[in-house]
Parts: C-alpha cells; sequence; structure tokens
C-alpha cells in the first residue's frame, strides 16, 4: 500500500469511529459559568437575564473558546494541529516513527503534532513537546472505555488531517506526500 | 488479584493536579498503595509519568496539564469536565479523590453531573503566606483531607458532612518495608558498595531554572570526593547538561533506593521532604521559592528535628557552607532511625474506605 493509501484508509476509518461518538456527552458535561451557587443575587438576576435574552436570540451566546492543542513550553509553532493516529503501535516502533516525524517537521508547514496513543512513555513523549491524547485500556467493568475515548477523540479532531505512524517511519516522505493540506 | 474480585471492589478514582514537581501525583499513588486490595484505585493524572502510575499497578488516564496547555481555562475546563465525565461513567467510582490547592470547575461539573456518590478534597496545610484564598467551598465534599506536616497526629477539625475534615500525619509513598536498605539499594541501581554518593533531586525544573545551582552544587560536592548522582524527573520537559562524571538516574519513587546514598540534595517539596524523613538520609533542602507551599518553612521544620541542612544556595560562598554543614551532618548522624508518624496514607486510606461505607449504608 502506499503511504496515500495508507493515509486515505486511515481518515476514513476516523471518520467512521467520529460517526460513532456520543452526541450527548458534550451537552452532559457541559461548563457552567460560574456555579451559580457562589453567586450574589444580583449577579443570578444578571445571569438570568442574559440566559433569557440569548434563548430569544435577543443577545449573541458566548462564543465556543477553540481547543489550542500547543504547549507552553513549545513556542512558535503554530496552532492548526495534526493527528498522528497511534493506537496499537510498539513502543520501538512509535519512538522510531516520532523520531521520523520530527525529521519531517519542515513539511509540517505550521501545523502542530498531536499524539493519539495507547502507549505509554511518556518519559519520552515529554521530551517531544507535542500534545499527547491517552487512550488507555481499562479492566472491567471499563474495558470498554478505550474505544468510548478513542470515538471520541476521533470526532474531537474531525477537522485535523490524520496520520498513521508509518508516515514516519518511511525514507524520504517528500512534504505534500502527508497530505497535510 | 483475580479480575472477577477486583471488579468487585468498590472503584475511587484519584484525580492529580500537575504542580511544580511529582507531588501530587506521589500522594495519590500514596492512597492508591494503602487502598489496593480493599478497592479499585484509578488515577486521573495531570502528570504525565503515566508509565509509573502502571509500573506500580494501577490503571490510569492523563489530560494534560493545564499549567501546560496553551488552551483557555474555560476550554481546558469544559474538556476536563467531558474527559472526566466519559471515565466516570465507565468506572462508575463510589468515591473520587482531588489531590490538589485549586478544585477546577471542569472538575466540579463532572463530579456533579455524574453524580459522583462521595468527593474528597485532599490538600496541603502549609501555603505561603498571603496566598490568595481558594473560592471553592468546603461543604461542597463530603471530606477534605489536610496533609500535615512533621510531628502532626491524626485529628478530626469538623465531624459533620457533608465538611468532614480530618488532618493526617504526613504521606508516604511507600511502606517501610518497601523502601531497600544500603546494600540492596546500590546493587539495584549498579553503584559500588564502598563508593560515596551524593543523590540530587532538584526537581524537574519545569517552573524554575536549577541549572546554575544545581551545577555549583556538583562542583561543591565532587571536591570532597563525591560521586554524584542526578535524577532525572519522569515530567521534565528537557534535560539540564550534565557535567562529566555525573551519574544520570531515572528512578521513581525515588524513595526506594534513597539509602543507596551518603547525602541528599533536593527541592523541599512535601513529598521529598517525607521521603527524606523515612529513610533517614541527611539532606540539603534548596526550597523552591516560585511554587506556592512554602518549602522554606517545611524545609526548616524538617532540619529541626531530622539531619537536614537549608539553604537557597544562590551564591558560591552559601554553597560552600551548606555543603560543609551537610557533610558534618552527615558524619554525625547517618542511618539515625527517626520516630515520627508518617500513617498519613493508611489513615487517608480509612477515611476514604469509610465514606464508601457510609454512602451504601444511606
Amino acid at each position: 500500500m502506499t503511504l496515500a493509501e495508507e493515509i486515505e484508509v486511515l481518515r476514513r476509518q476516523l471518520l467512521k469511529l467520529a460517526s460513532e461518538s456520543e452526541p450527548l456527552l458534550a451537552a452532559r458535561y457541559a461548563l457552567r459559568f460560574p456555579p451559580p451557587e457562589q453567586l450574589s443575587t444580583y449577579r443570578r438576576f444578571r445571569l438570568a437575564v442574559g440566559h433569557t435574552l440569548r434563548a430569544l436570540g435577543l443577545r449573541s451566546s458566548r462564543p465556543i473558546e477553540p481547543w489550542l492543542t500547543g504547549l507552553r513550553h513549545q513556542e512558535g509553532k503554530g496552532e492548526q494541529p495534526f493527528i498522528i493516529w497511534a493506537i496499537g503501535a510498539d513502543r520501538d516502533v512509535l519512538r522510531q516513527a516520532c523520531r521520523g516525524f520530527v525529521s519531517l517537521q519542515n513539511a509540517w508547514s505550521g501545523r502542530i503534532p498531536v499524539l493519539v496513543t495507547d502507549v505509554a512513555d511518556f518519559a519520552y513523549f515529554s521530551r517531544l513537546g507535542w500534545l499527547v491524547e491517552y487512550v488507555p485500556t481499562l479492566s472491567p467493568p471499563a474495558e470498554h472505555y478505550a474505544t468510548r475515548k478513542a470515538r471520541y477523540l476521533a470526532w474531537h479532531y474531525r477537522d485535523a488531517p490524520a496520520l498513521p505512524i508509518s508516515a514516519g517511519l518511511r525514507e524520504g516522505v517528500r512534504p505534500e506526500e502527508l497530505l497535510l493540506g | 488479584m483475580a479480575e472477577v474480585e477486583k471488579r468487585d471492589l468498590p472503584c475511587v478514582v484519584l484525580f492529580n493536579i500537575n504542580g511544580s514537581g511529582m507531588g501530587h501525583l506521589s500522594t495519590c499513588l500514596a492512597y492508591a498503595n494503602r487502598l489496593q486490595g480493599r478497592a479499585r484505585p484509578v488515577l486521573f493524572s495531570l502528570a504525565s509519568a503515566i508509565e509509573m502510575i502502571h509500573e506500580m499497578g494501577f490503571e490510569a488516564d492523563y489530560f494534560v496539564s493545564r499549567f501546560w496547555s496553551r488552551a483557555t481555562a474555560w476550554a481546558w475546563d469544559r474538556q476536563l469536565a467531558l474527559r472526566l465525565g466519559m471515565l466516570f461513567e465507565r468506572v462508575r467510582p463510589e468515591v473520587v479523590v482531588f489531590d490538589g490547592t485549586w478544585p477546577y470547575r471542569g472538575f466540579l461539573e463532572a463530579a456533579r453531573a455524574y453524580g459522583v456518590p462521595r468527593l474528597v478534597w485532599s490538600n496541603l496545610t502549609l501555603y505561603k503566606m498571603g496566598m490568595r484564598k481558594v473560592p471553592v467551598r468546603e461543604s461542597g465534599f463530603d471530606l477534605i483531607i489536610q496533609l500535615g506536616e512533621l510531628g502532626t497526629s491524626f485529628s478530626t477539625q469538623r465531624e459533620v458532612m457533608p465538611g468532614r475534615k480530618v488532618t493526617i500525619p504526613p504521606v508516604t509513598l511507600l511502606r517501610d518495608e518497601a523502601i531497600l536498605d544500603r546494600g540492596n539499594a546500590r546493587d539495584s541501581l549498579g553503584l559500588d558498595r564502598d563508593g560515596r554518593y551524593a543523590l540530587f533531586s532538584l526537581g524537574p525544573g519545569n517552573l524554575k531554572d536549577i541549572s546554575g545551582i544545581g551545577r555549583g552544587l556538583i562542583d561543591e560536592m565532587k571536591k570532597h570526593g563525591y560521586t554524584v548522582v542526578w535524577t532525572r524527573a519522569p515530567i521534565s520537559a528537557s534535560d539540564p547538561g550534565l557535567p562529566d562524571g555525573v551519574v544520570s538516574i531515572a528512578a521513581y519513587p525515588l524513595v526506594r533506593v534513597m539509602r543507596a546514598f551518603d547525602v541528599f540534595v533536593g527541592a523541599a517539596g512535601y513529598n521529598t521532604c517525607c521521603e527524606v524523613l523515612q529513610s533517614g538520609v541527611p539532606a540539603l533542602f534548596v526550597p523552591n521559592t516560585m511554587v506556592s507551599d512554602d518549602q522554606t518553612g517545611r524545609a526548616e521544620m524538617v532540619a529541626k528535628a531530622a539531619p537536614a541542612v537549608v539553604s537557597p544556595c544562590e551564591t558560591l560562598a552559601q554553597r560552600t557552607d551548606a555543603i560543609n554543614r551537610l557533610l558534618a551532618l552527615q558524619v554525625r548522624e547517618r542511618a539515625t532511625p527517626l520516630a515520627f508518624d508518617l500513617g498519613g496514607a493508611e489513615r487517608a486510606a480509612d477515611e476514604i474506605l469509610r465514606l464508601i461505607t457510609s454512602a451504601r449504608c444511606e
């Protein structure tokens, strides 16, 4: 399989995973701001008025702040993420792939990597300076947690181009072959 | 333990923030260690040393620390609430413990939305003067565990729930029997049994650049014929360049092998001080003044009761003086057994299990 085909297969898989995520999850754990029990009567009144005006469409809703994937100790590498999907990877192979991605960093064109993995090798990852999304395998009754989290992450990063770890393992990959857009 | 038996145990989720070092993670691991066999601890860690948690036999999930992430507080809290909620729905905790200074909005929201049966806030007591009051009500928690400093014994400040408040003795990650003696510790690290070794653990350096102080202390120690062993913190984003002759190790928990060393040089975080007390190794504390807890106050408290020296070590004169005093202690007081109550983790575990029982009786 060519790298382009591998990328295509992975992106199709992630689209399917994302489609299986739970749309109600975000609503169930939506953040309230701030916790109402700590507010004065005046602030509660102001909030109630605000809620009513927004419900009637007379005031704009609070814009959703974007999820920035950069880390503070890594400066100036852009903010548009791309995903390195490394579920089920071998630890040593993943290290090798990460080294490959680092050597390809000129090809990222202002994007920053997010590593999605079930490999716990954080002593190594922490020196890469990338955001790591960990997908742990838990014992029963939480044995389906990994699948659930993987679906969520596929949905959460649905707008970011994804790459398989094989992209970091191949020799002589040209920037345009990564299809990062 | 068989999978079926483990499944039947009540689940306790332990949530640790990511401070300047591994302290909050160590506290949660200490609780997990004492809960093992009586509950099923699952850690949700903002510190990235996940493999260390797995190596100690516990399950864990990870989410990037708020101090590392460039996301806004609101966006980060929103993600935290959702990730925690996902976990809660699968592991079904009977108790959730937050270990840290300031319970995050996302944490509180996830606990509320899921309906966590019992909520615990575990926190230090020794903070620097003038620290901003945390605007979180203690009555929002069923139990508040205050981690006592040296000389603290177990006490109850408030009996009624919610908001029952207890203070526990210092917390140690490992039980005494899990700590290797000098010879075995040296063998496990591949150190010469007859050598003279100084252990350096100045923290991950993610908050404070300790490389200058570290280098100066290494030079001083080498002048006295000691081999310096530098611990690489699992969560540090980069390693300082080390001078020739310095041995670098990655050991966690450090206390397991601490008795391999003649002297210890390190920051004065809560867990480090407890480890020094537990191991009895003479110590030079270089307090980190950039963190919220009062490391200087804690180090001075320990130095009154145990073989320890406290110094900022910022100048050559301070470093020379500190090392001379440390080595004098080492000659006088090496391996003196110390008698302090360090059973805080056992008391915390008992309190957490009591909560489970009380929730089941309702």
